[in-house]
């Protein structure tokens, strides 16, 4: 049988119950072409040290448990393919978050601030009957905004959840205009009044890391920019067109 | 996770902050042309005095001053904040650099007025 | 020890929807999920969602019967009548109660939802967001949850993530809650309720080529068959045509609901071949194309004799871009292939257990106070074969009912009598059990037996099923479950411990593997998913009953019940 092709693992390894301090451990895995680097992972907890943790679930892209940061940038484990990573693949865990083992990082203080944001739909009317009916082109501001499968990969990259650990960070603004531009929602006040203090919009220094990492290409930084810009808007009392996004 | 409630202060001084931005790249450029292509070397009190005899350019200039001025005080302290200081540390942070600003402007100003009495200082 | 009114495990569609019905009646409700809700395997449907709303231009004379009919005729006639009818007649409200809660679903030219022809269906009637209607579904219901777990001021609503239930607790015939391992502190705690809700999905993962995510390992179904809960039709396993050749991620069937066709390697539609999808094409329901890919690949038409083309580049780059942008995505990421100027290689692969938990259509189980809905349950809505669309359909609607009938129950004064002794011993023997098997210094690993398991299923009870395979799968998945019991060297500590849980899931995927199998074994006939080579017709004399699996002294024992057919006589499906 023809010999396979190995790759080297570098991961991030901490058990906050033994270790003192974090180390990286190294691997070596056979793959070939197609094996994403959760592939990778799945064969190192399965055949090589069973003591890895990390998260893993729908192994496609869409449910954002394995987001994490691999040579050099946040991105989904499942989305990764081993041969497109150059030399060895260095594994860490996402930022800004605590460790509870190796690449597990607690995640509540992320979904903390998803909740701080009324993350749900404000419609002014009643429902009652059918649907409520909404424009193709109405629905077309949602397209990419509905998209956030609440990964996380964006918080861990933003520079300003470093350093401020009440900044609401990108995932939950990019939420809060995905409901300011659902033409359903009628709360637009109370939705820029959550966001428009010093932990919210304005913290945002445009770095576009956030762009950058996101595997949906939500893009929160043009999301915080368009709540930014509606905000000045309504300060001035000038009516500005939502569909200037 | 405190409070959040609307902060009409701090969207307008990140709208001032953009402002004053886009008045400074103009205003720097204006500045930057006119002290080095227009006026011939060596630059000498007469030559600047004949200039800020012309009350544009003694707006123009005073303009540039508040905005250079704001700018740089303001994101002085927006670097201060992103420390993360306790609230009274931000206000007693805040106030000095309110009283520098006006007092660094006030200055210019008085620098500025002068130039602007034929005969001069 | 958490107190609540119910325990609702799992917090995929069903489980949130359950939950949101019970908070709507003011029933204290802890939701007990071993990912984060929007981590379940719910976010990965992608179609849609099945409902009579007659918003398509050829939908205008549809109806909840048609599409009852039309459920009916693709269960090859297993499905429970009635309870199809309660479906999709109670979808058409869930529909418009999902799109109020905030779902952005793709619309019409008017701006009502927009609705999309699916296989197996007479009418456009699948309601879709591009194609990730799981995705933005799932969220909405999280999103619903957050905002009543933040106005509940004492944990009237509560979301317990990554907690692992280990076992369900019964006494006195009654569901007394459950006892979970929080994955991530690896304490073991109790969830003590009146009435308990299952809804923890399929079991995709007991197959080795499956759609399905890594988490549904099938475990969830056997907590409660353990504790005497019967598990329903086991051996229809659904095969969807159109997944993924390099890692059977799934295609979804919106691709050829938008007009894909299925090619094989001399280019012609080969579905024109065959006499039961000659009319529908791509759009028979999934039953019968996957069985005739299958045949057409086992014919040595497939291309390099491995798979399938499905192709959309006659679609247009625009339309693609539109309605199916995932799909690309997918395809890009996981085959290195783009729809717009190339084919996609498909092969067919395990999709959905349409068997389950047996509850009647109030979602009711033979033990008192246990309710279970969506995948792991078994109304039976599906029966045979299910069609696309009428899962997302099912979990609404039976999460639903499972609310309203867990909520009935607790308010008719349930009583929580259960003593504090006998949980802690309860608790005791589960701590114990997690102990011993982290101390154990057998050898056997639980990924060995696991990838083993995943062959033999594939091989033997797939879409083609005859009885000296299953027969000689059935001797194999003995001796893997004998082997399960040198299972070993486990990493210690219970922190996070992911080792732990996948040996602990192993388990469950063994009994539902030899489940499946006796059921398939049994059943001398051909119907829906399941195809005998040795027995090729659907025998409605002897075999148009349920299969009912029940744990006897640790061996399976399989008994049947009858169908409900009160609207509709059984007759010969053509497509």
């Amino acid at each position: 049988m023809e010999k396979k092709k190995t790759k080297q693992f570098k991961i991030f390894r901490f058990n906050p119950k033994t270790d003192k301090r974090h180390y990286f451990d190294t691997f070596d895995v056979p793959y070939e072409a197609g094996m994403t680097v959760l592939q990778a992972l799945n064969y190192i907890q399965r055949n090589l040290d069973g003591s890895l943790a990390y998260r893993s679930s729908c192994r496609e892209g869409i449910c954002g448990s394995c987001a994490m940061h691999i040579n050099g940038k946040y991105c989904l484990a499942c989305e990764t393919q081993v041969i497109h990573v150059k030399g060895t693949v260095t594994i860490r865990p996402m930022a800004h978050l605590d460790i509870i083992k190796d690449l597990v990082v607690d995640m509540n203080p992320f979904f903390e601030k998803l909740k701080a944001i009324k993350p749900y739909l404000i419609p002014g009317d009643p429902d009652e009957g059918a649907e409520r009916i909404q424009t193709q082109d109405e629905r077309a501001y949602l397209n990419t905004l509905v998209d956030c499968i609440l990964c996380g990969a964006c918080y861990a990259s933003c520079a300003v959840n470093g350093f401020d650990e009440d900044y609401l960070g990108p995932a939950a603004l990019a939420k809060v205009n995905r409901f300011f531009m659902d033409s359903r929602d009628k709360a637009d006040e109370q939705r820029l009044a959550l966001v428009s203090d010093e932990h919210g919009v304005f913290r945002c220094h445009t770095l576009f890391n956030c762009q950058v990492v996101c595997p949906k290409n939500v893009n929160p930084t043009a999301n915080i920019a368009n709540l930014k810009r509606q905000i000045i808007a309504r300060s001035l009392t000038v009516k500005f067109s939502k569909k200037g996004m | 996770m405190g409070n959040r409630g609307r902060n009409v202060g701090l969207a307008f001084h990140w709208y001032l902050q953009r402002i004053t931005a886009i008045i400074l790249m103009i205003g720097l450029f204006v500045h930057f042309y006119v002290i080095h292509f227009t006026i011939d070397r060596p630059i000498t009190f007469e030559k600047v005095q004949a200039r800020l005899l012309s009350p544009g350019w003694l707006i123009f200039d005073s303009i540039l001053l508040i905005a250079v001025i704001y700018h740089a005080l303001r994101g002085f302290y927006n670097v201060i904040c992103d420390y993360n200081p306790r609230e009274s540390v931000k206000k007693i942070v805040s106030w000095c650099l309110t009283v520098l600003g006006i007092f660094l402007i006030i200055y210019g100003i008085y620098i500025l007025i002068p130039f602007t009495q034929v005969g001069g200082v | 020890m958490i107190l609540s009114d119910v325990i609702v495990v799992g917090a995929g569609l069903a489980g949130l929807r359950a939950a949101l019905e019970l908070n709507r009646y003011n029933v204290k409700v802890a939701v007990v999920t071993k990912v984060h809700p929007v981590r379940s395997q719910s976010v990965a449907a992608k179609g849609g969602i099945n409902a009579a709303l007659g918003n398509h231009l050829r939908g205008k004379y549809d109806s909840a019967e048609l599409h009852a009919f039309d459920t009916i005729k693709g269960s090859d006639y297993l499905a429970d009548q009635k309870a199809v009818l309660t479906m999709t007649s109670q979808g058409i409200d869930r529909i418009y109660e999902l799109e109020h809660w905030g779902t952005p679903f793709s619309r019409t030219e008017d701006g009502r939802i927009a609705q999309r022809p699916f296989g197996g269906a007479d009418f456009p009637r699948t309601c879709y967001a591009e194609d990730k209607t799981g995705h933005v579904l799932l969220h909405t219901l999280y999103e619903q949850a957050l905002k009543f777990e933040a106005a509940s001021e004492r944990a009237e609503m509560k979301i317990y993530d990554e907690w692992f239930v280990t076992r369900l607790i019964v006494d006195k015939g009654a569901a007394k809650g459950v006892v979970a391992l929080n994955i991530n502190t690896g304490d073991l705690e109790i969830f003590s309720g009146k009435a308990v809700i299952w809804a923890t999905g399929g079991s995709g993962r007991v197959f080795g080529r499956t759609s399905n995510a890594y988490i549904s390992t099938g475990w969830g179904m056997c907590v409660p068959f353990y504790e005497g809960v019967p598990l329903k039709d086991m051996e229809f396993i659904q095969f969807h045509p159109t997944e993924l050749y390099t890692n059977n991620v799934l295609i979804t069937e919106g691709a050829r609901s938008e007009g894909g066709f299925l090619l094989n390697c001399k280019n012609e539609r080969f579905l024109a071949n065959y006499e039961d999808s000659v009319k529908a094409m791509e759009m028979a329901p999934r039953d019968i194309v996957a069985r005739n890919m299958q045949r057409e690949i086992l014919a040595g038409r497939g291309i390099k004799g491995k798979y399938l083309h499905l192709d959309l580049r006659h679609l247009g780059k625009k339309k693609i871009l539109e309605c199916l942008p995932n799909m690309r995505m997918n395809a890009i990421h996981f085959a290195g292939v783009d729809p717009i100027d190339e084919p996609i290689p498909v092969i067919p692969g395990q999709h959905y257990t349409m068997g389950g938990l047996d509850v009647n259509i109030y979602a009711e189980s033979k033990i008192k106070g246990f309710f279970a809905a969506g995948e792991c349950a078994c109304v039976s809505v599906h029966g045979a074969n299910r069609l696309g669309g009428n899962s997302l359909l099912e979990t609404v609607v039976f999460g639903k009912i499972a609310g309203e009938s867990a909520a009935a129950y607790v308010k008719e004064g349930a009583i929580d009598d259960t003593s504090a002794a006998f949980l802690n011993a309860v608790l005791r023997e589960e701590d114990e059990k997690i102990s011993r098997l982290l101390a154990s210094k057998h050898d056997e690993r639980h990924a060995a037996i696991n990838c083993e398991l995943g062959e033999v299923m594939d091989a033997s009870a797939g879409i083609f099923r005859e009885a000296q395979f299953m027969n000689a799968a059935l001797k194999k998945v003995k001796t893997l479950k004998e082997r399960y019991t040198y299972i070993g060297s486990i990493s210690p500590g219970r922190i996070a411990n992911f080792d732990l849980l996948w040996a602990i899931q192993l388990k469950g995927s063994l009994d539902l593997a030899e489940i499946i199998l006796q059921g398939a074994l049994n059943r001398q006939e051909s119907r829906g998913a399941q195809f005998r080579t040795d027995f090729p017709m659907r025998d409605d004399k002897n075999w148009l009953k349920h299969t009912i699996a029940t744990l006897k002294h640790g061996s399976i024992h399989l008994s049947y019940s009858p169908v409900d057919l009160s609207l509709y006589k059984p007759k010969k499906r053509h497509y």
